[in-house]
């Protein structure tokens, strides 16, 4: 059997041991190991199994991970994220569909406190939704923009899922996550005006609120989370500058948390705890799953199937935009049964080599990953932050309704993507400021 | 009797590793933050690179795996056998986690043997001016892996009981992590 097939019976082997329930460390662990032995025998593959994990684990970038994970943990028990809808609700909710511009909005300031997706779309979920199908709003549309929104998490800084491409690309975590910011603004800006111009064409999909905050009111709101913005400044700020590196704005952040929670009387031991458990699990589970995509990273460059994949677009074939499109499929059809981290750490081991010898720029291309990736989890027929959303939310509103309502965001996306590829310039400008 | 003692023991266990691992996440934020601020004033600080590497990180992962474990947080796919009859996905489950534990024996038998050749040898990298040994985390790994065994050892006892007694083991509703 030639080298090629080899990776790619174990690329096939990995899909159906995830089927069967193999917990996604165990099945990359064991069909590199197992690869690893058919390609070069014995030695190598005890070899890798004996020094990548620790030598993967015991890693300073890597170490940001926790950092920040404790950081949007903190903001998250103390309670940010409803302080954060609430204000956002005083100020918005007199627009058209204000209510889901609210949570649209509120979702983005989350995520720049919080690294993940998940978690932003599941607290946003509980407080936001339950209160736009209390004002009669269209059920598909206040799941579908907190389903969407919360895709915002990994893409506006800090997000887990850059620091993890930032490594195995061998990229600049602080350039990668610099480069999120418009992007991620620039998203949030769509949905907002797609929301604002739906809800005017159909006002029975949002009808108006009786809310009519006064100023102070508002203005209260706001005191409620002026420390949100001091929280973003310092962590975005510190990485802007390059003087610190992300393992120190993910401390620095989470310390400002615990501060910021603490000044607020938020804090307290079941808070810490809960951040603390939270944080350590989730660590744990990422680093696993790590581990075995560097073993896979190692089988599919000795397999060749990288290669293999390359040669399949003919010569010259790579200068166009076909590779993009290609990537670009491969999440759309792994997101349908993968959660972000272990649709990221699958896919990276292939798509690096093939982007790395098409030339593109590895910063621009790893914020078009991370749209891919979110795209990929809100895509019907199956989309993993659909199911978060649907659990969160019960029986109240049906998944088909969940997946109409985020049809329209769907088109936002595809909007942002194809911006995206032709102005690269929207999520390079930044970072081409910092040196 | 017998077994109820050794799931307690692994459960203390577990919440050792769990403490620990908590510990070394607060140190590593301390940690840092003292060097950014020590920094900042000129005091020079050395080894914060190699401390949080060799040690807190390596800690805190490895301990936390079995944790991770022990409560089914590993990510793993529930699509494709959700419309499985329970009874086929216990027989499934119990495969999958006999093969587990093959894998981990393999993998504690390398690092134990990792872990003794860098304990024969006193690793440690330099740091600054001086050294810091790194050789007593390499035995992490093993432990850790060790303890993960186990527990899909046990794990794997109580879905065979259920399979041969035909009881249904209701599954563990997986709260969505933070990730």
């Amino acid at each position: 059997m030639s080298d090629v097939a080899i990776g790619g019976f174990g690329l096939a082997g990995i899909l159906v041991l995830l089927a069967l329930r193999v917990p996604i460390a165990f099945a990359l662990m064991s069909v590199s190991v197992a690869g690893l032995w058919a390609l070069l025998g014995e030695r190598p593959a005890l070899g890798a199994l004996r020094t990548i994990p620790y030598q993967f684990v015991a890693h300073w970038s890597l170490s940001a991970i926790p950092m920040f994970l404790l950081m949007g943990a903190v903001a998250f028990h103390s309670g940010i994220v409803s302080a954060l809808y609430s204000a956002a609700r005083l100020w918005l909710c007199r627009l058209p569909g204000g209510l889901a511009i609210a949570s649209n909005f509120a979702c983005a300031g989350f995520a720049a406190a919080s690294g993940s997706s998940v978690a932003t779309a599941s607290a946003m979920g509980r407080i936001a939704v339950p209160e736009m199908l209390r004002y009669r709003y269209d059920p598909g549309l206040a799941t579908g923009v907190v389903a969407a929104a919360g895709t915002l998490g990994s893409l506006i800084p800090p997000s887990i899922l850059m620091i993890l491409y930032g490594t195995f690309a061998e990229a600049s975590i602080g350039q990668l996550m610099i480069a999120g910011i418009l992007p991620g603004i620039l998203t949030a800006v769509v949905y907002a005006v797609m929301i604002w111009l739906r809800c005017i064409a159909r006002p029975h999909l949002a009808p108006p609120v009786d809310i009519n905050p006064g100023w102070g009111e508002r203005m209260q709101a706001l005191a409620q989370i002026w420390p949100m913005p001091l929280l973003i400044l310092g962590v975005i700020g510190g990485l802007y500058s390059g003087y610190v590196t992300a393992t120190e704005a993910g401390a620095l952040g989470a310390f400002l948390a615990i501060v910021i929670a603490a000044l607020y009387r938020r804090l307290n031991w079941k808070v810490l705890r809960a951040s603390i458990v939270d944080t350590v699990i989730g660590t744990a589970v990422i680093f696993f799953v790590s581990i075995g995509a560097v073993m896979l990273s190692r089988f599919v460059a000795l397999s060749g199937v990288p290669d293999a994949i390359v040669e399949l677009f003919g010569a010259g074939g790579l200068q166009g935009y076909s590779v993009v499109l290609f990537c670009g499929l491969v999440f759309l059809f792994l997101g349908m049964f993968l959660d972000p981290i272990g649709l990221m750490l699958i896919a990276l081991p292939v798509m690096l080599p093939i982007i790395d010898r098409s030339g593109f720029d590895i910063i621009w291309f790893g914020i078009l990953t991370i749209k891919f990736v979110e795209i990929g989890l809100i895509t019907p027929p199956v989309g993993l932050s659909v199911y978060t959303i649907k659990t969160v939310v019960g029986d109240k509103v049906a998944l088909t309704q969940i997946f109409r309502g985020i049809g329209w965001f769907l088109i936002c996306e595809l909007l942002v993507v194809v911006l995206l590829v032709v102005f690269p310039q929207i999520a390079l400008f930044l970072p081409g400021l910092m040196n | 009797m017998q077994r109820t003692r050794l799931r307690r023991a692994m459960d203390a266990l577990i919440t050792l590793d769990l403490v620990i691992a908590g510990l070394a996440l607060v140190a590593m934020l301390l940690h840092v933050v003292l060097d950014v601020v020590l920094r900042e004033v000129h005091v020079p600080f050395s080894g914060t690179l190699e401390i949080v590497s060799y040690w807190y990180i390596v800690a805190l992962v490895f301990l936390a795996i079995p944790v991770a474990q022990q409560h089914g947080h590993h990510i793993r796919v529930e699509l494709f056998t959700a419309s499985v009859p329970p009874r086929i996905q216990h027989v499934i489950d119990l495969v999958v986690l006999l093969g587990c534990v093959a894998l981990l024996a393999l993998f504690i038998w390398v690092s134990t043997e990792e872990a003794l050749r860098q304990t024969a040898r006193l690793a440690v990298v330099e740091a600054g001016t001086g050294t810091i040994p790194v050789w007593p985390t390499r035995w992490l790994v093993p432990l850790s892996m060790t303890t993960t065994a186990i527990i899909c050892l046990m794990q794997a006892y109580d879905v065979l009981r259920a399979i041969v007694e035909n009881e249904v083991i209701a599954a563990q509703p997986r709260e969505p992590l933070d990730v």
